[in-house]
């Protein structure tokens, strides 16, 4: 039997942003990491992005003009019939839903294509799309992934080119309906995740709308003059976080999870973050921001890669924060690593400080700073002399805690800003799907189950 | 993605509360720089 081509289309759906809030494209890198590995191989592939569109498409006009929607929000990007137009080649779309705020545009989006056109493979992925099957599986969508994609959507386009009316059942990683109205889950094992990060194939960033979002200059995070062109793009140097905390999808990824063990830290070689550079620098980005969850997980690598990178030619932020620990030795800033990240380039970074309170931190943020001990206004005083602009963010709201606690955490706010802190960021802490105060919330406990045992 | 809005239900300090705290301590702690820039960004319906 012969096997069909197939073609595959990455979608971002519209943005949906609440009125007065910053519209941002989401532009993650799910879809080059994807994108990479299917055109390795030999997949034709493509990725659209419905809020920023592509040529033809009226970009700051969608930006200046978003449209209300019944819901109260604003929608930023191109019509449902454009989006209709553009996949319709495609015999695979794939929506990613990492943020759960951009959970009601990928649900849109998938019932909209699954309405118009019954044939196609809609596929789904990411820490949001894993943490709600059903509502996933019930707008439409033929199969999630539950771990990282990159090996399991090239298992699903063979799947499809063996057959119109794929069978997953014999991929690991999945989730897809079971014909009765169900679910049926194949969980990822261990060694479906990959350990070894220069397996990857180098992510596919060409095929992103750049210009576009060059245009647009709205990054994930740190500010940028408007209307002013800003040729960036992301990048991870590593994966996973050597901390787990309460709120953070991240302390969900262990053994035996859905997602299987991909919380465990895992880094690319120095070589293969030059390489990815170069390739970057080759399409003409001038600003790298790095995604990891914890670029210093491991100080000594760190430290290394940063001497290794000094001299790319970009300049560079960090968009997920650079935990504080690890710009301190013995509780005092730690000039070596100061002066690396200064040499290497960077030049905005975020610290996520996320409570005042010592109690907090170790409860939900798995002890992962002594606020009392550091000594943060030395650390922000020296920073500013690297001459790095700083963001603090800061977060309310915990199960248990209590107002003395906030007021101390908006203290320690002022205090900073005092100190020479660029700007300060107050979230108010959300059981997110996926991570453990997703869990207890759903269980109904608004409070850690541990808390009474530990009093 | 900033989150703006609490929605869990029986923590100490109640959501509303929670909101009301966030706001106000952005806007007060905040540079009228910083503020301004965020502003300029804001989506709004034409």
């Amino acid at each position: 039997m012969g096997l069909r081509d197939v073609r595959v289309l990455l979608l971002y759906p519209p943005v949906q942003t609440a009125p007065g809030a910053v519209c941002k494209p989401n532009g993650s890198l799910a879809y080059p990491n994807l994108a990479g590995a299917l055109r390795a191989h030999g997949v034709d592939v493509g990725i659209f992005d419905a809020c920023v569109g592509a040529d033809g498409d009226p970009l700051e006009e969608m930006f200046a003009k978003p449209v209300p929607m019944p819901n109260g929000f604003l929608r930023t990007g191109v019509s449902d019939e454009r989006i209709l137009e553009v996949v319709a080649d495609a015999d695979i779309v794939g929506i990613t839903s990492i943020f759960t705020d951009h959970e009601t545009m990928v649900l849109r989006c998938a019932r909209l294509i699954r309405e118009a056109y019954p044939e196609k493979i809609l596929v789904s992925g990411g820490v949001n799309a894993r943490s709600r099957l059903s509502r996933f599986v019930a707008a439409g969508f033929d199969a999630v992934c539950l771990s990282e994609g990159e090996r399991t959507i090239v298992e699903i386009v063979e799947a499809v080119r063996r057959s119109p009316r794929p069978d997953f059942s014999a991929i690991h990683g999945v989730a897809f309906p079971d014909g009765d109205g169900g679910v049926r889950i194949n969980p990822t094992r261990s060694q479906d995740v990959v350990w070894d990060l220069d397996e990857l194939p180098m992510p596919a960033w060409d095929l992103m709308p750049n210009p576009r979002y060059w245009k647009i200059a709205r990054p994930h995070t740190g500010t940028y003059e408007p209307g002013v062109e800003l040729r960036y793009a992301q990048m991870m140097t590593s994966l996973g976080c050597p901390f787990h905390c309460a709120y953070c999808h991240i302390a969900g990824e262990q053994e035996g999870s859905l997602s299987g063990p991909i919380g465990k830290f895992r880094v690319k070689s120095d070589e293969r973050v030059l390489a990815e550079l170069d390739t970057l620098k080759g399409l003409g980005v001038q600003h790298v921001f790095i995604e990891d969850d914890s670029l210093l997980g491991q100080k000594r690598r760190g430290l290394r890669l940063l001497r290794r990178i000094q001299g790319a030619g970009v300049t560079i932020a960090d968009v997920n924060g650079i935990n504080i620990l690890h710009l301190l030795k013995r509780w005092k800033p730690d000039h070596e690593v100061l002066e690396a990240l200064a040499a290497a380039g960077f030049t905005q970074i975020s610290l996520p400080f996320e409570s005042g309170n010592l109690r907090i931190l170790r409860k939900y943020a798995s002890n992962k700073l002594n606020i009392e001990m550091a000594d943060i206004k030395s650390l922000i005083i020296a920073m500013k002399e690297y001459g790095f602009r700083i963001y603090g963010t800061y977060m309310m709201g915990y199960p248990d805690e209590t107002m003395e606690e906030i007021e101390r955490t908006l203290q320690l706010a002022r205090d900073h800003i005092s100190w020479g802190l660029d700007a300060a960021s107050f979230l108010i802490v959300v059981p997110l799907p996926g991570s453990p105060l997703y869990d207890m919330a759903v269980a109904g406990a608004t409070s850690p189950r541990t808390s009474t045992r530990t009093r | 993605m900033n989150i703006y809005r609490a929605n869990m239900t029986g923590t100490l300090v109640p959501a509303q509360v929670l909101e009301e705290l966030r706001s106000r301590a952005w806007h007060e702690i905040n540079r009228t720089g910083w503020k301004d820039a965020k502003k300029a960004w804001a989506a709004l319906a034409s």
